[in-house]
């Protein structure tokens, strides 16, 4: 045998007896394809893990199922694209859409986003986003971790709010050449008095409270449309952020929602002086 | 009735058995395919005996799925069995 494969450690016969059924049906649910195809495709995820022999440790079977829906998909759309053309398809040369609809570069963006966001997260947090992310149900995840299933929920929940505060973070950062949003970065960035003493400063994280994530959309929304107000009416006093109800149909629907967005930020920053955050 | 016979036939896997080759496991072989794992297995030519006694085993598999042979605990019996066939008149590893 070659010397340049890792070497087997001796459980796989078993972790192969416990687990294979357990894959495939997952796999066959997740992509809905035949059982032959999720067959072969757990046959490919088999074949690697005996190449690349991963920590027992740590989360093999999340990355065993990735492995096998990854090829289960190649598979299924391999076995379309190879389909015969029956007399009527070479009759009538219709030209379909490419099978694939997927942007493989907007995907490449995403997963290199998702993989930044999760890098963000603490450990603990992290196993669970990932065996959330493959599809892992909180049963699943529950006999993985050895975590009862309120934990496994509750650890959920902070890893969400965590994912929505990074992406929130992220996506301020990467869309600052939208004009929209390079002014929001600088309102964010340097609130003028009259955004100061209308809805205060943007809400920032504490470790990962559940509602941060909400409170700075929602002060967001509102500095948007103070914005937009101020620039559809020309309005431009230096310390109040709206002036009088305009009359013409337009400015007033601009003049309401903004009223209406600092309504709702300004309700939210009383809750949190009560609550002392 | 029609959907519950569908969602019998979207789940009838076919078994398969592990076949383990000097104490690791090499391929998986089921009632009518096999798929061989071991990664040292890829890169070899047809014609390579270590490759003929995989593909003995997992017949060896095969049969025991097909009720042809008698299943055994004793996880030596498959090579046992792979040995005997390539000793058999006109069998020869490298054919």
């Amino acid at each position: 045998m070659a010397d340049d494969y890792k070497p087997q450690q001796g459980d796989e016969a078993d972790l192969f007896a416990l687990f294979n059924d357990q894959l495939m049906r997952r796999v066959q649910r997740a992509v809905n394809c035949t059982p032959e195809i999720a067959e072969d495709a757990c046959s490919i995820a088999w074949a690697q893990f005996l190449r690349y022999q991963p920590d027992r440790s740590r989360e093999w079977r999340a990355w065993m199922f990735k492995t096998a829906q990854r090829e289960a998909w190649a598979l299924a759309r391999a076995r379309r694209e190879t389909r015969s053309l029956t007399k009527e398809d070479v009759r009538g040369w219709v030209v379909t859409e490419p099978l694939d609809p997927h942007d493989p570069f907007r995907e490449r963006d995403e997963l290199e986003a998702a993989v930044e966001v999760l890098a963000q997260l603490p450990p603990r947090l992290r196993q669970i986003a990932f065996l959330r992310a493959t599809g892992h149900q909180y049963r699943d995840i529950s006999e993985m971790t050895g975590d009862s299933l309120t934990r496994v929920s509750s650890l959920v929940r902070r890893a969400n709010d965590h994912i929505r505060d990074a992406l929130l973070e992220l996506h301020a950062t990467e869309v600052t050449t939208h004009p929209r949003a390079a002014c929001l970065h600088e309102l964010e960035a340097s609130p003028p008095d009259w955004l100061l003493q209308e809805i205060g400063r943007p809400p920032r994280s504490h470790g990962g409270r559940q509602g941060y994530a909400k409170r700075l959309l929602d002060w967001r929304r509102a500095a948007l449309s103070i914005e937009d107000y101020r620039k559809l009416t020309g309005f431009d006093s230096q310390v109040r952020a709206l002036g009088l109800r305009p009359r013409d149909e337009a400015p007033a629907q601009a003049f309401d929602a903004a009223v209406h967005a600092v309504e709702i930020v300004n309700r939210q920053r009383a809750r949190c002086q009560e609550l002392g955050r | 009735m029609r959907r519950f016979q569908l969602l019998d036939a979207s789940m009838a896997f076919d078994q398969l058995r592990p076949v383990m080759y000097r104490g690791e496991l090499v391929a998986l072989a089921g009632r009518h395919r096999f798929h061989l794992l071991a990664p040292w297995l890829d890169d070899r030519p047809d014609s390579d005996p270590d490759l003929h006694f995989v593909a003995l085993l997992c017949l060896y598999h095969r049969q025991v799925l097909r009720g042809q042979l008698p299943h055994s605990a004793d996880p030596d019996v498959a090579e046992r069995w792979a040995r005997l066939m390539l000793e058999l008149p006109g069998q020869s590893p490298a054919r």
